[in-house]
């Protein structure tokens, strides 16, 4: 019964180990503090394109003092993934959009969970203030 | 420039095709068909007996045709069978392909939420099912990798829903660590080779492989939990190597030589160490378990730095060029030879298998001063490598043949996917696994009634 159980247990291991990670992102995500950071695009293609967009932090445009510590931790934001995945058909036009950043007046943001010290973690894409999608489904009623 | 290239590589193909006498020779060189020959002596020997008998008139002349008759229908029936089934399965595997990537190209329509409690669902009946199979001892090695693919799954899905950071790299270090236990149970001969190329991929390539010789500390209970296993013990002992090995030389001596030409010079320094740790283990222990366990590790370690280094050579820039598209074909010349390679190692023909593989090395690297790559392209490089070592060494299917088909199958999905999208591709899998199973279908019904 004992050895069962013991069995039982490294099996599960797996499925606690992630259910367990996912539980503490999720916590953090939601918990944390919420920036905004602006982003303009960098180029996307490769073999996989099509389904993120890949995007660069424009520290020019984002408001600084929304951060605890008063600056942009530029650092911190380093390392952070810089590929946003998307549907199929939005990403592409999303993508024609950053690209045409500079002469289409387009602003683009990102919504970061942000706690000092730790990797912030990417929320949603704001395109002028608005969430993507809901950019997109005014767009087409447009 | 990739229509020029596929057209390239068919003529290549073809003129390959053209040379099968050559290819017949090799085979026979290297023993491929000394099994098929196997069985056919044994048919002749009993058909000679049979004949014997009836020479002696210790059988009747109905009863020589009927037991004639007899030995020939099995070995019918038996390949018939196995083909159908060939289709069938190629069939199911193109629909449930192609249902995934009309998932895939969907996916973001679904809910954060949606996603993961489907993955958890999902997982915990795979884990136990697979749990109640292995108490009654029943068949169980599908639900295992099943298991283990879930796994891989689970963190590539986690990493893409909150946007972490990591390479594929760092995902493979850990979907081996978390797929150790499963492994361990593992009937699959080959269950601990593949575990070990994505383990050591994993912490030779990772992010962070300083902490790998700490980690398998945390795996080490879980495997000792299954010491009675003997893959739980290989597992073990291959991870030590690798970890103990990555993180004595190649965290420390290696990485000094990073952004610059230097990685492909470490690359083949830590081969030349690995390699001479082989020799002389087999020299002083001879050839034992242990012995085994390392030969596999270096075969493993070697495919491994080969892309490993041409990543770190080229991992700055990931745009679509026409040196990516070369570097594509590069590829595919390493995957037609590897099979060849395999067959010529696991049949003993050591010599061959040695030149082919310098061959393909030399080839490799020579390519890589000159081309760049992108890390997703390496990746399914190395599934596919992977597969085709399986067809090789299995010889259920002709590995050449497994390889055109692989190669042909790569190429298709990277150009629908650029042409059609994704939709487009899980379309065309579901049309045609249904068009192979309705194929069969008519084609066997057909047969049988004729039969009949």
């Amino acid at each position: 019964m004992k050895h069962r159980f013991l069995f039982l247990c490294g099996l599960f291991l797996p499925f606690g180990v992630l259910l367990g990670w996912t539980g503490y992102l999720t916590y953090t995500s939601l918990t944390a503090q919420q920036v905004i950071v602006a982003v303009k695009g960098y180029d996307p293609l490769d073999l996989f394109s099509g389904h993120y967009i890949q995007y660069e932090i424009d520290w020019e445009k984002t408001n600084c003092r929304q951060f605890p510590e008063g600056y942009c931790p530029k650092s911190q934001f380093a390392d952070i993934p810089r590929r946003y995945y998307l549907p199929e058909q939005a990403a592409e036009k999303i993508d024609r959009l950053m690209q045409a950043q500079n002469t289409v007046s387009v602003r683009f943001d990102m919504v970061f969970s942000y706690i000092k010290g730790r990797q912030p973690i990417a929320r949603m894409l704001l395109i002028n203030n608005q969430k993507w999608f809901d950019y997109l489904n005014n767009e087409r009623k447009k | 420039m990739f229509e020029c290239l596929l057209l390239v590589l068919i003529l290549f193909l073809v003129l390959f095709q053209q040379n099968k006498t050559d290819f017949m020779t090799f085979l026979k060189h290297s023993k491929i068909i000394s099994k098929n020959q196997l069985s056919q002596i044994k048919l002749h020997e009993k058909q000679y007996q049979i004949n014997l008998l009836y020479k002696q008139k210790l059988i009747s002349n109905e009863q020589k045709k009927r037991l004639l008759q007899q030995l020939e229908k099995p070995a019918k029936k038996q390949s018939g069978q196995k083909f159908r089934r060939h289709i069938i399965g190629g069939g199911v595997i193109c629909i449930l392909a192609g249902i995934i990537a009309l998932i895939a190209s969907n996916w973001q329509e679904l809910s954060s939420v949606a996603k993961l409690t489907g993955y958890f669902i999902v997982f915990a009946a795979l884990t136990a099912h697979f749990a109640v199979l292995f108490m009654k001892n029943k068949k169980r090695e599908l639900w295992l990798w099943l298991n283990v693919g879930w796994i891989f799954a689970g963190i590539a899905l986690i990493g893409q829903i909150f946007h972490l950071n990591g390479s594929g790299w760092d995902v493979l270090f850990f979907g081996a660590l978390l797929s150790t236990p499963f492994i361990s149970l593992s009937r699959f001969k080959y269950a601990v080779s593949l575990w070990s190329l994505t383990y050591g991929a994993g912490v030779v390539f990772g992010s962070s492989p300083e902490w790998a010789f700490l980690w398998i500390l945390a795996v080490l209970p879980i495997v000792l939990f299954f010491k009675n296993n003997k893959p739980a013990a290989w597992v073990w002992c291959v991870s030590f190597i690798i970890s103990l090995l990555n993180t004595l030389w190649f965290s420390q001596l290696a990485k000094a030589f990073t952004n610059t030409f230097m990685p492909l010079a470490g690359a083949w320094i830590f081969l030349a160490v690995l390699f001479s740790i082989v020799c002389v283990c087999r020299r002083i222990i001879g050839s034992c378990a242990f012995t085994k366990v390392l030969r596999s590790v270096f075969y493993i370690i070697c495919f491994c730095t080969l892309f490993g280094a041409d990543y770190t050579y080229s991992v700055q820039e990931v745009v679509l060029t026409p040196q990516k598209m070369l570097t594509s074909v590069w590829g595919i010349f390493i995957l037609a030879a590897l099979p060849f390679c395999a067959v010529g190692l696991f049949l003993k023909d050591k010599k061959t298998a040695y030149i082919i593989w310098a061959f393909s090395l030399i080839l490799a690297f020579c390519y890589t001063f000159i081309t760049f790559q992108s890390a997703g392209f390496i990746l399914a490089l190395i599934v596919f490598a992977v597969a085709a070592l399986f067809f090789a060494h299995k010889q259920k299917a002709n590995s050449f043949y497994a390889c055109l088909f692989l190669i042909v199958l790569r190429i298709w999905l990277q150009y629908f996917v650029y042409t059609v999208s994704l939709t487009g591709v899980g379309f065309g899998l579901i049309g045609i696994g249904l068009l192979l199973l309705c194929g069969r279908h008519l084609l066997f019904h057909a047969s049988g009634k004729e039969t009949q």
